[in-house]
C-alpha cells in the first residue's frame, strides 16, 4: 500500500503543522525550534518529507500502524512536539503519527480522584478542568503546560514535585498503548490498587515511543492543596548552598520540592515548596529555618508560590542542549561545580538528579558540544550517569553510556515482542 | 486438591549439597510438606526438594543447576501470600530466601537500604526506626512476611492510600534469571532513559526471577499520627462516610472498615478489641504528619463520620490507645480462625465510590450460597477483602465458595474494578484474567515473561491462564508473529 492510501485509508493530514492545542499557553518569548510546536512539527518531517498524519480515533490509529507494521514503514510518534527527545528527529521516517487529534476528556470523577483522558490532552488542559473541583495532577515536568499527557507518559518526564508525588509512572492507573504492530492493549485499569498481572504500564511509561504509542491513560488526582508556600535561600557560595539544600534534604519530614539552582544569573538558590494544611505548612517552615539556623532569603505564598515553581517549568526553554546527571543524593556536592562550570544547574535535591542547561540561542553546535563533551568526562569521574535528554544540534555523536548486557538483552527482547518488524523511531544512541 | 512431586535426580541433589551444604537441601517427603501449601490453605503441591541459599551467589548456583535438567522452579519468602503464588506446580523445586534475611546496607544520608529478600518487611522498619527512618509499605501480614514476597506481590497495605504500594519504594533490584545469570534492573536514579524493567519486575509473582538483593527507598518517620474509630449503625453509612472525608479534600494516611460479621468474630476471640458488637460497621481513619494541623484534619474526618451517621467517634493520639482502636481490624485475620476451619480471604478493587452498591451485592452472595462473608477493607483505596469461611472438607460447601467467588470478581469488575488489588493473581486468580484482560494484553504479558525465562521453568502455571502459555509454546520461533497468536482461541475459558 502506498502512503497516500494509506493516509486516505484513516486520517487527518496535519497541514497545519503544529498548530498549538486549544487553550495552550503562550511560549514566553521566541520559541526556540526545539520547543516551539509548530517549528518542531516542521523538523519532525523535514527529514525526507515524511508526511504527519493525525488520526482521530484509536480504530485508526491502530489500523494505520498495523499496515506500516505490515510494509516495513519507519514510525516516528510526536505528541504536541513541545519536548521531543535529542537524537529523536535524527533518523528518516517514512510517516509521523501525531496524537494531537486524540483530544477528549473522557472521564473524570472527582469522588474516585480518577480522570481518563485522551494523549493528545495538554497538561494546561488537565489543570483547567481539575481545578474547578479543587484537584490537581501534582506533576511538573519541563514545559508542563503545553505538553501532551501521551508525551509526558512516553518520556516519563517530571518535575521538582517528584519530591513527594513521584513520577509519571506513580500518577498512572491504566492506559491505551497501541503496539508497534497496530494491537491496542488496554494496561492497568481505574483502580489505585490493581495488580492482575504483569505492570506493563510500568513498562509503556518512560519507554519513550519504543513499545508503541500511548493513546489515552487514566490517572490518580489529588486534592489541592490548601496553603501552597515558596521558600528560597541564597547564598552566595555555592558550596554553601550545597550543604544548605542536603541539610534541609535530610530534614526529617517530607518535603514536596526541593531544589537547587545555580549558574543562573544570581546567587546560589535552594528553593523548598511546601504543600499542605496552614498549620503543617507553618511548622514544616519552622523545622526547617531551625534546622540550617536561619529563614529563608525570600518566602512566597499562594499564586505566588506557584508562579515561582511555573517559571522553572521553563528552565528548559531556551537551552540549546540539556543534560542530566544523576548520582546518589549524597553526592550532590561533587556534580555541582562541574555542572555549573558548563552551564545554568537544577538540581532535584532529594532524588540526586541534575538538570545541566547549556544556554544561548547563540551558542554554536561546537561549543554546545564541547560543553557537553567537558560535563561528560567530569561527572563520569564521580561515578555519575550523564544523559543529554534534550539538544538542538543536529546530531549528538558521543556515545551515550551503555546499559549493562543483561538489562540490553531484556530490553532488546521486550522491544521486540511490541514492535516484531522494528518500525518505531527511538531516540539515537 | 494435593498433586504428587517427582524426585530430584541424583546428580542435581548432590549438586545442589555442594552448593548450598546438605541442612540447607530438603528431600524428606515429612519436611516437604511445610512447603506444599501457602497462605492459599485449599490448595497443596508438595515441591520435588527445598533448596536455602544464603545469599545471591548461592541462588544463581542454585538456579542453573535446577533448570540445567529443565526442571522448574519456585522462589518462595515466607509463604504467607494469598492467591498461591508459590505453590510447587509442574514438580517445582522450592528456593526458599529465609535465610537470605540480612540488611546488608543502611544508607542513612540517602535514605535507601540494600537488603537481602528474606527480610521481614517489620524488621526493615524495625531496625531503621531508630534513626528516624521506617520502610512505608505495611501489608497486614508484615510481622511475617518478606520484602522479597512484597516485591514480587507488588504488595500494599492500610497506609498506601497515602503512601503508595512496593514498586513506589523500589529503586532497583539484583535479579537472577531462570539461566542462572544475575542482572540489575533499576538505577540509582531514575534518569537512565532505560525501560522500567524494576517496576515491570515488581508484581511479576515470581515468573521473572528471584530478586536476590533489594535496594529500597525508606521515608521519614512521620512526627504524630491521630486515629479515629468511628462506629456506625449501617454499613452503607461508613461508606459514605469515606466518600465524604476523601470529598472534603482529606488525605488519611489510611482508611479501614471492618463490617458486623468481622467486628463479632474479633470480640468473641481472645483479640477483643472493645468495638460494639451490635455496630454494623466500624471504620478506622488515620492521619499522619506534621504534628500541627493534624488535630484540625481529625476533626473535620470526625465531623464527616458524624454527619454519615456514625454514633460515635473515638479518638486517639498517644501509641496505646492508637494501638487499641487498630486491634479489632488488625486482629480480624486471626480471629477468624475460631469460626470456621478454613479461610478464603478475596481480594478485589472496585472504584471508591462503588463501595456501597457493591459490597451490598457481596452480602446478597452470600445469603445466596448460603455462606458466612465478613468484610474487612481498606476502604480509601476501594479495595475488598470478603473473607468467605468454609471447611474444606465439605466438598459441596467447597464448590459453593468457588462460584461464590467467581460472582464477586464478576461484580467488581462490572463496577470497573479489577480482580485483584494487592494479594495477586498465582494459581488462584489466573482464570479470572480473562474478565479483565483482552487476549492480545494476556499475549503481551506473557511475551515480556519469555523475554526473561524463555524456557517457562520460572515459577510456571501461575498468572496467566494455560491456554495462553501453550499458544505461546505452540509458536515458540515466531513469537508475537501472527500466526503463533492466532492459535490463541478467542474467548476461551482454560
Amino acid at each position: 500500500m502506498s502512503l497516500e492510501a494509506l493516509e486516505d485509508a484513516s486520517a487527518v493530514r496535519d497541514d497545519e503543522g503544529g498548530k498549538e492545542p486549544a487553550g495552550g499557553e503562550a511560549n514566553p518569548g521566541d520559541a526556540p525550534a526545539m520547543n516551539g510546536g509548530a517549528a518542531a512539527v516542521a523538523r519532525a518531517t523535514e527529514a525526507g518529507g515524511a508526511p504527519v498524519v493525525a488520526p482521530r480515533t484509536v480504530g485508526e490509529l491502530s489500523n494505520l500502524i498495523a499496515r506500516a507494521s505490515r510494509d516495513g514503514r519507519q514510525v516516528r510518534f510526536i505528541g504536541n512536539a513541545t519536548s521531543l527527545p535529542a537524537g529523536y528527529l535524527d533518523r528518516p521516517v517514512d510517516l509521523v503519527v501525531s496524537t494531537r487529534a486524540l483530544d477528549t476528556v473522557h472521564a473524570y470523577d472527582p469522588a474516585d480522584l480518577t480522570l481518563t483522558a485522551d494523549a493528545g490532552v495538554s497538561l494546561g488542559q488537565l489543570e483547567r478542568v481539575t481545578a474547578d473541583q479543587g484537584q490537581w495532577l501534582p506533576l511538573d515536568p519541563p514545559g508542563r503546560a503545553r505538553r501532551s499527557l501521551g508525551g509526558v507518559l512516553a518520556s516519563g518526564a517530571y518535575g521538582p514535585l517528584q519530591g513527594k508525588f513521584g513520577t509519571p509512572r506513580d500518577h498512572v492507573l491504566g492506559l491505551t498503548l497501541v503496539t508497534g504492530d497496530g494491537r491496542v492493549l488496554e494496561l492497568g485499569g481505574r483502580v489505585v490498587k490493581n495488580v492482575a498481572g504483569y505492570d506493563l504500564v510500568k513498562l509503556a511509561v518512560g519507554s519513550s515511543g519504543r513499545l508503541g504509542i500511548v493513546t489515552s491513560a487514566t490517572v490518580l488526582l489529588h486534592p489541592l492543596p490548601v496553603r501552597d508556600v515558596t521558600l528560597l535561600y541564597q547564598t552566595p557560595r555555592l558550596a554553601l548552598a550545597v550543604v544548605l539544600a542536603r541539610s534541609l534534604a535530610t530534614a526529617p519530614l517530607r518535603i514536596p520540592a526541593l531544589e537547587l539552582l545555580a549558574g543562573h544569573g544570581e546567587e546560589p538558590t535552594v528553593a523548598v515548596r511546601l504543600l499542605g494544611s496552614p498549620e503543617a505548612a507553618a511548622e514544616s517552615e519552622r523545622i526547617l529555618n531551625a534546622r540550617v539556623g536561619r529563614k529563608a532569603s525570600r518566602r512566597l505564598e499562594g499564586e505566588a508560590s506557584a508562579r515561582w515553581f511555573a517559571a522553572l517549568e521553563r528552565f528548559e526553554d531556551d537551552a540549546a542542549a540539556v543534560a542530566r546527571v544523576s548520582h546518589l543524593p549524597s553526592r550532590l556536592g561533587d556534580l555541582v561545580e562541574p555542572a555549573v562550570e558548563c552551564g545554568t544547574v537544577a538540581a532535584h535535591v532529594s532524588l540526586g538528579v541534575l538538570r545541566v542547561a547549556v544556554r544561548g540561542p547563540g551558542a554554536s553546535a561546537a561549543a554546545v558540544f564541547d560543553a557537553l563533551t567537558r560535563l561528560r568526562d567530569n561527572v563520569a569521574q564521580a561515578g555519575a550517569t550523564f544523559r543529554v535528554s534534550r539538544a538542538n544540534i543536529p546530531r549528538w555523536p558521543a556515545p551515550e553510556p551503555a546499559a549493562a548486557p543483561g538489562v540490553l538483552a531484556l530490553t532488546r527482547g521486550i522491544v521486540d515482542s511490541f514492535d516484531p518488524a522494528g518500525v518505531l523511531s527511538r531516540p539515537a544512541s | 486438591m494435593i498433586a504428587k512431586a517427582p524426585r530430584l535426580t541424583t546428580g542435581l541433589a548432590e549438586e545442589l549439597v555442594r552448593i548450598v551444604g546438605d541442612d540447607a537441601v530438603i528431600t524428606d517427603p515429612a519436611r516437604l510438606m511445610v512447603y506444599e501449601s501457602d497462605g492459599l490453605t485449599a490448595y497443596r503441591y508438595p515441591p520435588r526438594a527445598v533448596v536455602l541459599p544464603r545469599d545471591g551467589d548461592e541462588t544463581a548456583r542454585v538456579v542453573r543447576a535446577i533448570t540445567a535438567e529443565r526442571v522448574p522452579f519456585v522462589a518462595r519468602g515466607s509463604g504467607t501470600g494469598l492467591s498461591g503464588g508459590a505453590l510447587a506446580v509442574d514438580g517445582a523445586v522450592v528456593v526458599c530466601t529465609a535465610r537470605m534475611n540480612r540488611i546488608l546496607e543502611l544508607d542513612l544520608h540517602n535514605r535507601r537500604a540494600r537488603i537481602q529478600p528474606g527480610v521481614v518487611n517489620a524488621h526493615l522498619t524495625a531496625a531503621t526506626r531508630p534513626h528516624g527512618l521506617y520502610y512505608a509499605p505495611d501489608p497486614s501480614s508484615q510481622s511475617a512476611c518478606s520484602v522479597g514476597g512484597n516485591v514480587a506481590e507488588n504488595s500494599g497495605g492500610p497506609h498506601c492510600l497515602k503512601y503508595g504500594v512496593t514498586s513506589r519504594y523500589i529503586r532497583g533490584l539484583d535479579v537472577v534469571l531462570a539461566d542462572g545469570s544475575r542482572v540489575y534492573l533499576g538505577d540509582r536514579g531514575l534518569d537512565t532513559g532505560e525501560l522500567d524493567l524494576a517496576g515491570l519486575f515488581v508484581g511479576s509473582e515470581g515468573c521473572f526471577g528471584i530478586a536476590v538483593e533489594i535496594d529500597v527507598e525508606l521515608l521519614p518517620l512521620p512526627q504524630a499520627t491521630h486515629t479515629l474509630l468511628g462506629i456506625f449503625e449501617r454499613l452503607e453509612d461508613a461508606g459514605r462516610a469515606v466518600t465524604a472525608i476523601i470529598a472534603d479534600g482529606l488525605l488519611p494516611a489510611a482508611l479501614e472498615i471492618i463490617d458486623q460479621a468481622t467486628i463479632r468474630a474479633v470480640e468473641e476471640s481472645i483479640f477483643a478489641a472493645g468495638y460494639p458488637t451490635d455496630a454494623a460497621a466500624a471504620l478506622v481513619v488515620e492521619f499522619d504528619g506534621i504534628e500541627a494541623g493534624l488535630e484540625a484534619e481529625a476533626a473535620r474526618a470526625e465531623a464527616a463520620c458524624l454527619e454519615c451517621g456514625a454514633r460515635e467517634v473515638r479518638r486517639a493520639t498517644s501509641a496505646d490507645a492508637r494501638a487499641a482502636l487498630w486491634k479489632g481490624r488488625k486482629k480480624a485475620f486471626g480471629a477468624m480462625g475460631r469460626i470456621a476451619p478454613d479461610l478464603l480471604v478475596q481480594d478485589a478493587t472496585v472504584p471508591r465510590t462503588r463501595l456501597p452498591d457493591v459490597l451490598a451485592e457481596i452480602a446478597q452472595i452470600g445469603v445466596r450460597y448460603d455462606l458466612k462473608v465478613a468484610n474487612v477493607f481498606h476502604a480509601g483505596d476501594g479495595n475488598l477483602h470478603p473473607n468467605i469461611l468454609f471447611d474444606r472438607r465439605d466438598a459441596a460447601e467447597m464448590e459453593r465458595v468457588e462460584r461464590a467467588s467467581k460472582e464477586i470478581m464478576r461484580i467488581c469488575v462490572e463496577a470497573g474494578g479489577t480482580i485483584t488489588g494487592e494479594h495477586g493473581v498465582g494459581l488462584d486468580k489466573r482464570d479470572y484474567m480473562s474478565l479483565i484482560h483482552s487476549d492480545d494484553t494476556l499475549w503481551a504479558m506473557e511475551s515480556v515473561r519469555r523475554v526473561f525465562d524463555p524456557a517457562g521453568l520460572c515459577n510456571p502455571g501461575k498468572v496467566l491462564p494455560d491456554r495462553i502459555r501453550n499458544a505461546h509454546l505452540a509458536g515458540v520461533g515466531e513469537a508475537g508473529s501472527e500466526s503463533a497468536r492466532a492459535t490463541v482461541p478467542a474467548g476461551a475459558t482454560a
